[in-house]
């Protein structure tokens, strides 16, 4: 059913929208690859699973779970990124890659290796739609708003605020952004503090979606991510949150529709491939909002 | 015994990082991938020897060929798309040909390849012959770069990877010399996939995934960037912690990232880079001993 | 004798006009200074011609033959030799091998033949010589990227000099160098002209370029404005109007 695929698609496009916009805030700022960054979505999965556990309080601990990866955000970027700032890209994205790879293996031995639920008790005050033809899940429409409730959110605060204005001018370009008097050390900091908290609410959206987390629940995510903010135009957020979409509803409607021969997760690549040769800059190109 | 397989094993890597290096270290691009050459040679290899009787000895280039024919590509592809859209399609040509491995029943699928024995001249090659064969191709890899490092080749790449405009500028064609450095890193590698195969016996394509890739590039770059004797000693220390710290199993990817953060962090260069701590510190040992001695002409490369 | 013809040269960025129909004849041997102010399309008229922008009108005539749409690679191998306005050495390498790849220009058109060594003594010892024309000498084993900007301008000019080109295209060579340093370079350019190399250079400090240039061109908003000997140009009121119109508008 075409209705149902596409509806499947936006929702899953609507997490990539989430999981990717924490690697494109980092670039857009320091222009690096973070992979590291699908491991604050992992083990903000796992700090959002124990808050709660301990709190039996969702809304709160999806809130300490983003707060939690996001002072973590703080903490990466003051001491691994910052001081290699100017050096080859390739430097960055290995010291990315073992710090992921250092994460995920943290959280095996933290909370060992076996997938964990996330039995999150709901208690919507709406319920899901289920017709003949269609079913849209209680839970997906939650991820649906909270997707768009974090999103608007980040919009206003890049073009509505002090900070935001301070933002885009580093994002555009951090040396003259500092020249111009702007406290650059503060913008890097909010920024990754917003990317690598939204990557911890991907991560507990995802949980509760699927009822699942695993030690390498980052795993996909963390090239995926890739593909898809390049598709999108580096740094760039609406793209990144188009693109997300695109892959989203182009995976599903090839998997299920079509039932394409490889497997579902190397179609974002395939896709990158393709448009990258036809449009080196990506989608779209770097974007100033 | 055991001993000897992970000599082989150090060894095939070793010539992996080698050849990375051409791509990233001497030429200065991107490429995330390279595992998928290593595969592509091994795949070449184990069809060419089992499907179609090809001889070994002739398997062995021509694995290197046909994984230095899709290296073309990969350079042809790097020369529309830059810097890190070109690392993500690195990473994305990883990803799909693991895929086609994986998915496409004429190269076994998700069973994964048999591969026949080797025989060089009548006689199946045994271990000890492997490691002999693997030591000798890693002298010839070694011969060949110090030769590039001192060539045309070797300064073009060098102006390429410092400032394209001005290589340009003093006649080189970097668009050339782009592609043939990947056709001779991923050539290289697609050789080193050949030996892994019959040797192995075995192959399937989780052998040659991203993680395989980043393992081969963290060798060159924890080694030492652009340096024959970088990859060389990232292969080994790379190769041999698992063996050292085995009683550290459990914890080996902790050590394994740390590592590459606190190298990538504090010897950027790797090692035993230019200006790393142990490079400068070996030489000012050599000098203190060949203090009487003129060690080097003033012609003397500086570039490894 | 003409050595470099430049007719009627046009480059646009979409609706920019950089470069609006210049056309200039340069003698060989001589030092034409190109100057005119901030954002005139200087360095963008010597893109052009060497090949970094494909011209979107107009022809470049290199001794006698047409060389407009070339790459920059193409151009060099025919003896245009330039150095840029933003230092770009190679800064990795040696302040030596910096040169000795320049010398090695005829090297790199065939793959086989670029894996010959590059270190042969001929080769070095011309390398050498080089850097002691620019005054480096002594520099050979530092690594380019370490060197003061002065330093890399002189490194910069002993490349260009190694494809052993017929002429150099200098973009703002004197820019953020001290007096002393700026004499010395015109020294060293004029010795290069007495050596039979043709010179034309973007200079946009105007004592520098009125003491230096046998003629000039002055360019402004992408046309140009004048031509002719440094003296004829101070008075020309054109010439007097369009710096002083920028200076009112940076003002």
């Amino acid at each position: 059913m075409l209705l149902q695929q596409i509806i499947n698609g936006i929702v899953v496009g609507s997490v990539y929208s989430l999981t990717a916009m924490g690697a494109t805030l980092v670039y857009s700022i320091l222009r690096i690859l973070d992979i590291a960054n699908a491991g604050a979505y992992a083990l903000g999965a796992y700090v959002g699973l124990f808050s709660y556990v301990a709190t039996d309080n969702l809304l709160l601990s999806f809130l300490i779970g983003m707060i939690a990866m996001g002072i973590w955000g703080i903490f990466v970027q003051k001491f691994l990124y910052l001081p290699l700032l100017g050096k080859s890209p390739l430097i960055s994205l290995i010291t990315s890659i073992g710090l992921f790879i250092f994460l995920g293996d943290f959280i095996r031995l933290w909370a060992g290796p076996q997938i964990k639920d996330f039995p999150a008790d709901l208690k919507l005050p709406f319920s899901g739609i289920k017709t003949e033809n269609l079913t849209i899940m209680s839970v997906w429409i939650l991820v649906l708003l909270t997707t768009a409730i974090l999103l608007l959110t980040l919009w206003y605060l890049i073009t509505k605020t002090k900070i935001g204005l301070a933002w885009r001018a580093t994002a555009q370009d951090l040396e003259i952004a500092k020249a111009m008097g702007i406290n650059v050390n503060v913008v890097v900091a909010f920024n990754f503090f917003l990317g690598y908290s939204f990557a911890a609410a991907a991560g507990i959206m995802i949980g509760i979606m699927y009822n699942f987390i695993s030690p390498t629940m980052g795993d996909v995510p963390a090239y995926k991510m890739l593909a898809i903010i390049v598709l999108g135009g580096l740094g760039n957020p609406v793209g990144a949150v188009v693109a997300a979409m695109l892959i989203g509803l182009i995976e599903t409607l090839v998997g299920g529709y079509i039932g394409f021969f490889l497997p579902r997760d190397s179609i974002a690549f395939i896709a990158v491939i393709i448009i990258l040769l036809i449009k080196p800059q990506g989608l779209f190109v770097r974007k100033n909002i | 015994m055991y001993e000897v397989v992970v000599a082989i094993n150090i060894g095939i890597f070793t010539i992996l990082a080698l050849s990375v290096n051409i791509i990233t270290g001497y030429i200065g691009q991107p490429t995330l991938g390279h595992a998928a050459f290593f595969g592509i040679g091994a795949y070449a290899s184990a069809i060419l020897t089992g499907k179609y009787g090809v001889p070994f000895l002739l398997s062995l280039p021509l694995s290197g060929l046909i994984a230095g024919f899709i290296g073309a590509l990969l350079g042809l592809a790097s020369l529309r798309v830059r810097d890190d859209f070109l690392a993500i399609t690195t990473i994305g040509t990883n990803f799909v040909v693991v895929a086609i491995f994986q998915y496409v029943p004429f190269f076994g699928a998700s069973f994964g390849l048999s591969v026949s024995p080797a025989f060089i001249f009548g006689m199946k090659i045994t271990y000890v012959g492997y490691l002999f064969l693997t030591i000798f191709l890693i002298t010839l890899t070694v011969l060949f770069l110090r030769k590039l490092e001192k060539s045309w080749f070797g300064l073009a790449m060098g102006g390429i990877r410092n400032n394209e405009g001005a290589a340009g500028s003093i006649g080189i064609d970097i668009k050339k010399f782009k592609v043939v450095a990947f056709i001779l890193g991923t050539a290289i590698a697609g050789i080193a996939g050949c030996i892994y195969a019959h040797y192995m016996t075995f192959i399937s394509s989780v052998d040659f995934a991203f993680a395989t890739s980043i393992t081969i590039l963290s060798m060159a770059m924890v080694g030492g960037s652009g340096t024959i004797r970088g990859p060389i000693m990232g292969a080994i220390v790379l190769g041999l912690a698992p063996e050292v710290f085995r009683f550290a199993m459990n914890y080996r990817m902790l050590i394994y990232g740390a590592l590459l953060i606190f190298t990538m962090r504090f010897q950027p260069e790797g090692l035993l880079g230019e200006r790393s701590l142990l490079w400068t510190n070996i030489n000012k040992l050599f000098k203190k001993t060949y203090s009487n001695k003129e060690t080097e002409s003033g012609i003397k490369n500086d570039n490894s | 004798m003409i050595i470099l013809k430049i007719e009627n040269l046009k480059k646009f960025f979409g609706g920019v006009k950089a470069v609006n129909g210049v056309s200039i004849g340069i003698e060989e041997g001589e030092i034409l200074g190109v100057i005119g102010p901030n954002g005139a399309g200087k360095t963008t008229f010597f893109n052009t011609i060497c090949g970094v922008y494909k011209p979107d009108e107009g022809k470049i005539i290199f001794q006698g033959k047409e060389i407009q749409g070339l790459t920059s690679f193409q151009i060099a191998r025919l003896g245009i030799a330039r150095t840029f306005q933003i230092v770009k050495p190679f800064a990795d390498m040696t302040v030596l091998d910096n040169v000795i790849s320049a010398i090695g220009i005829n090297r790199y058109k065939s793959i086989w033949g670029s894996f010959r060594n590059s270190r042969v003594i001929e080769t070095v010892s011309k390398a050498k010589r080089l850097l002691e024309t620019v005054e480096l000498g002594g520099y050979e084993k530092e690594k380019a990227g370490a060197l003061s900007l002065g330093y890399i301008k002189r490194l910069e000019i002993a490349r260009a000099l190694g494809i052993n080109p017929k002429i150099i295209m200098l973009d703002e060579p004197c820019a953020g160098l001290s007096h002393d340093a700026i004499k010395d370079f015109i020294q060293l350019f004029k010795k290069l002209t007495i050596e039979g190399l043709t010179i034309m250079m973007v200079e946009h400090n105007m004592p520098t370029a009125m003491a230096l240039c046998d003629r000039t061109i002055v360019i402004d908003y992408g046309e140009k404005i004048a031509e002719g000997k440094p003296k004829e140009i101070q008075g020309n009121e054109k010439v007097i109007e369009a710096y002083l119109g920028k200076e009112e508008e940076d003002a």
